[in-house]
């Protein structure tokens, strides 16, 4: 009867331990470092990671502060989805070499493709859509924007991203680069 | 499929079965991804994947939803030249994917063991690449299973694809759910409809028409009276002024004829102000009556609509489309329509009486009222604009301020006062701001619009004054004043009209939708004939029952259990299993795609809706406490319970002693605005209902899962006491709650995956004992040991 007892403790307290364990893991960030990671890009154009001797097929690096703070705090993180789990951060993009940093940043833009606007030439609205004719860096654009909701997202006062009715995005990094009339043309939509 | 990519597949002879397009990039190498100019097609024939990109000479790129008013050219679209083509054959390839990236996605393969990154593609294409990447999956897997599992056809997979805009203009529909182009509707039968409604009140519409055109009548008359009567008849002692004064017996007395001319004015304008207070009289009482008979239609027909129709939609859009949108067409009909007719009549009775006093004036008016009517219709929309900015930055300020007054005991906690007064400002700036633009707008609209009035009338002084000094003498003073009465009369009317257009679509438009609502057709209906459920024993079946919310999204696949008479089955399943649509499915809520529930061999669609949900009682997380006392919250399904029985309903849930803690007892006002009651009081509130409605069936859907310990066991005691002799069916994830079930099922991903007994079950070592294993040991971990090992 006492040794059950004690068996059962036994195992709480393994448990116990266990989930200290994970917990621990759980609240605290694992920087790396060139002295522990390595990555490679593979022949199929990703990425893998070799991490403290672990080697991972498939990793994608995710940006904390994609907007505010882009070269920092990148997330290395195998799986996708909800499944996706980190294996660890690197402090700045350029922790790895640069070597390393090509192949992060390729992957990055992969993630993170947005269009930046130049010009806007056109904005209409009718009927709840706004249509927008810009020129970007990747050549000039149109799409449809839905009104009200969140569709402009205001990062500052000069800063807009812009989604469109898919979820594409689209960038004025700084409004005040841009013309009078194109400010005014925006103006009734911020 | 454009032809140069036809042709290219017909030379290398490829059978396509299916394809799919990629705008950003294809090789795997990603390099130059993102340029708009690059082409994928994807193409999936019997054997293999080919991939081909393409140039387009195209500059401009356009997004999903754009759309022009000017259809230009098809010329934009110009030919594609093949650059590439890949190969790959699908023996080779496995596991292909479509992973999402920040915007757009990317298609994923694995070939030979490594895998590549096939293409990558902007938002709009990644419902088809989902759709490609499925098939590609079913063709690749079939060469492993030789072709054991045909092809599926999932008769939704194409749902998405359904028309989000007017096939008519092309313009995306503004709201998703709503196939409707205000564009293109059909507004004439819309403004129709809507008369109906006044119908009843024909009389009185037509006393406040004849009002209209009768003060109408009398602005058209003042300028003639205060013109020409006065200075060409009165002033200038003409011979009609001599006549009228002889007719009268008081000859030349042109004194006197002044004040009857004055007379004449006041009467017209006295009678001006009376047929407006007609008007106004009969609106009074004609709108309000409009507008309830509109608003219990619209609230008749929600109550007959299914719970799909309020789920599908917020229920703030519900609220204003009963009251904002009924405002908003009667707004128009009342404010509106008449005053186009009168303003229309006005416009055109003055033109012909301009035209027959001097066509050289009215020539010249004629040139500035389009000018006046142009500014009107081109500045309109900006000003609109303007009000929706201040609308908008309004709206963001009121959400502020709830945000703040929600949060207030946060705010105060870490001492951010200063931040959040700051953080206001600055939304109170944009206030401001928003408000004085449209101030600025509507400042150089109306001083634009009133130059142009000016102008006008300057030009017909102008003209007016030449002609009367000319040798011809072509007009007399007194019809230069009553033409420059009429032209200063015609602004009003013709800035109505430059946006009664506007206001003309925008309320046929909440008209529409308010008809939506009475027109929607409830997905869930009472059969003719449907047979009366009575004195039932209260068996409960479901039969390969499937079910799914949005098309290809199954949450139940096949599930079969049985509840038998008076015994307690239990449902145990991760959030999100399908657990509570098996509930909803039971009252029928909604109904199955396949398969059927029978209560008593009896299917649920055969039997009437208030014979079966008098069967059924639910007790749910979600409480509700409707507005009222205690007392009407008991009863609220039995109306007709006399007192002893409230009572003694309340004190089998254990509510009685709390209720009477209550300085009002039975009586205190709860709900919204009234009393406020703790989660678990509110729990026993509607036990307490559920005991009193006494139905055979009982739902319990998480009833304690929300509530403190302590507070479970004295609503468990509640429970206890109300299942004794029906048919309990208990969802929870808390396996405590289940301890007195008979028989258990577990869901799992809207599967059944095991039954049985708790003790067969906590045997079986399967996903039930897993469950239970987890939760005695995160008891274990909190240092309570509930139920150590009771297996």
């Amino acid at each position: 009867m006492n040794t059950e007892i004690k068996d059962e403790n036994k195992e709480y307290e393994q448990i116990i331990a266990q989930q200290n364990q994970k917990v621990e893991q759980m609240f605290s960030i694992s920087f790396l470092t060139k002295e522990n990671t390595t990555v490679e890009r593979t022949e199929g154009g990703l990425m893998s990671a070799t991490v403290d001797g672990t080697f991972y097929k498939r990793v994608r690096p995710v940006r904390c502060f994609p907007f505010t703070d882009p070269d920092k705090y990148i997330s290395l993180r195998e799986g996708s989805g909800n499944e996706s789990r980190e294996i660890g951060m690197l402090l700045n993009i350029g922790d790895l070499g640069a070597e390393a940093e090509a192949i992060i940043r390729n992957q990055l833009d992969l993630m993170y493709f947005m269009p930046i606007i130049k010009k806007i030439l056109s904005i209409r609205e009718e009927y709840g859509y706004s249509y927008w004719d810009v020129q970007t860096d990747r050549g000039e654009l149109r799409f449809t924007v839905r009104m009200g909701g969140n569709s402009i997202n205001k990062l500052s006062d000069t800063r807009i991203i812009i989604s469109d009715l898919d979820a594409n995005r689209f960038e004025i990094p700084d409004t005040s680069a841009l013309s009078a009339k194109e400010l005014k043309m925006l103006d009734l939509y911020l | 499929m454009p032809r140069a990519i036809l042709s290219a597949l017909e030379k290398e002879s490829i059978e396509p079965v299916a394809w799919a397009y990629a705008d950003l990039t294809c090789d795997g190498t990603l390099e130059g991804s993102g340029h708009s100019t690059a082409n994928t097609y994807l193409v999936l024939s019997a054997t293999e994947l080919v991939l081909l990109s393409s140039k387009t000479t195209s500059s401009v790129k356009t997004y999903n939803g754009y759309f022009e008013k000017r259809v230009r050219a098809k010329a934009a679209t110009l030919p594609e030249v093949v650059d590439s083509i890949r190969r790959l054959s699908l023996a080779d390839i496995s596991s292909p994917k479509v992973e999402n990236l920040v915007s757009g996605g990317c298609l994923l393969v694995t070939v030979n063991d490594a895998e590549r990154i096939l293409c990558v593609f902007s938002g709009q294409y990644v419902h088809p690449m989902t759709d490609f990447c499925r098939e590609l999956e079913r063709a690749t897997k079939k060469d492993d299973t030789d072709g054991a599992k045909g092809p599926e056809h999932d008769p939704h997979a194409n749902a998405h694809e359904e028309e989000t805009r007017c096939p008519k203009c092309g313009m995306l529909y503004p709201e998703r759910d709503r196939k409707i182009c205000p564009r293109c509707m059909d507004k004439k039968s819309i403004f129709l409809r809507v008369l109906k409604y006044f119908a009843p009140f024909k009389g009185r519409i037509a006393i406040m028409m004849l009002a209209v055109l009768a003060g109408t009548a009398m602005t058209l008359v003042l300028p003639y009276i205060s013109g020409t009567v006065l200075f060409d008849n009165v002033l200038a002692k003409d011979e009609a002024a001599s006549a009228f004064l002889e007719s009268l017996g008081i000859p030349g007395q042109f004194v006197t004829a002044l004040w009857i001319l004055a007379a004449a004015l006041l009467l017209s304008k006295l009678l001006q102000t009376l047929f407006s207070i007609i008007q106004g009289r009969t609106v009074a009482s004609v709108v309000p009556r409009v507008m309830k008979s509109i608003q219990t239609s619209i609230f008749d027909s929600l109550g007959r609509l299914s719970i799909s129709f309020f789920s599908r939609r917020q229920t703030g859009g519900l609220m204003t489309r009963i009251t904002g949108d009924a405002n908003e067409v009667m707004g128009f009909f009342i404010d509106g329509l008449p005053y186009i007719f009168t303003h229309a009549a006005y416009i055109i009775c003055s033109m012909v009486i301009m035209f027959t006093i001097s066509w050289e004036l009215s020539l010249i008016s004629l040139v500035l009222i389009p000018a006046l009517f142009t500014v009107g219709f081109m500045m309109m929309p900006t000003l609109w604009h303007y009000y929706g900015k201040r609308h908008r930055a309004n709206r963001s300020m009121n959400a502020r301020i709830n945000d703040n007054l929600t949060g207030a005991r946060v705010v105060k906690a870490f001492g951010r006062e200063q931040e959040e007064i700051a953080r206001f400002d600055k939304i109170n700036s944009r206030v401001r701001r928003s408000e004085l633009d449209l101030v600025d707008f509507d400042n150089k609209y109306l001083a634009l619009f009133t130059v142009v009035e000016q102008l006008a009338q300057l030009a017909v002084w102008l003209v007016g004054s030449i002609l009367l000094l000319g040798p011809e003498q072509g007009i007399t003073y007194g019809v230069l004043v009553t033409f420059v009465g009429y032209v200063t009369g015609l602004s009003n009317p013709l800035d109505f009209m430059s946006y009664a257009m506007r206001w003309w679509t925008d309320s046929m438009n909440s008209a529409q939708r308010i008809f939506e609502i009475l027109d929607a057709v409830p997905e869930v209906t009472e059969r003719e004939n449907a047979i009366e459920l009575k004195d039932i024993k209260g068996k409960v079946e479901l039969e390969g029952v499937s079910f799914s919310y949005e098309p290809n999204k199954p949450v139940l696949k096949n599930v079969s259990l049985v509840a038998q008479p008076g015994s307690m089955l239990g449902i145990v399943g991760h959030s999100g299993a399908g657990k509570s649509t098996i509930v909803n499915l039971i009252s029928r809520l909604y109904d199955c795609n396949e398969g059927r529930i029978l209560i008593d061999g009896i299917d649920v669609r055969d039997v009437t809706f208030a014979s079966l949900r008098k069967s059924i009682a639910m007790v749910s997380q979600e409480t509700y406490i409707f507005m009222g006392t205690v007392e009407q919250n008991i009863a609220y399904a039995r109306p007709d319970a006399t007192s002893a029985e409230i009572l003694a309903a309340a004190k089998a849930a254990s509510a009685h002693e709390f209720i009477m803690r209550m300085p009002d007892g039975y009586n205190t006002v709860i709900g919204a605005g009234g009393r406020s009651l703790s989660g678990g009081e509110r729990q026993r509130i509607s036990i307490a209902r559920a005991i009193l409605a006494d139905p055979r069936i009982l739902i319990l859907d998480e009833a304690t899962a929300s509530v403190d310990t302590q507070t479970e066991r004295s609503i468990q005691d509640a429970i206890d006491k109300l299942i004794v002799g029906r048919t309990t069916i208990s969802i929870a994830h808390r396996l405590s709650t289940l301890r007195a079930a008979d028989s258990l099922v577990v869901i799992e991903h809207g599967e059944v995956v095991e039954r049985g007994t708790h003790a067969e079950l906590a045997r079986a070592k399967g996903v039930y004992f897993k469950l239970l294993q987890l939760q005695s040991k995160a008891l274990a971990l909190k240092g309570i040991s509930d139920t150590p090992k009771d297996s």
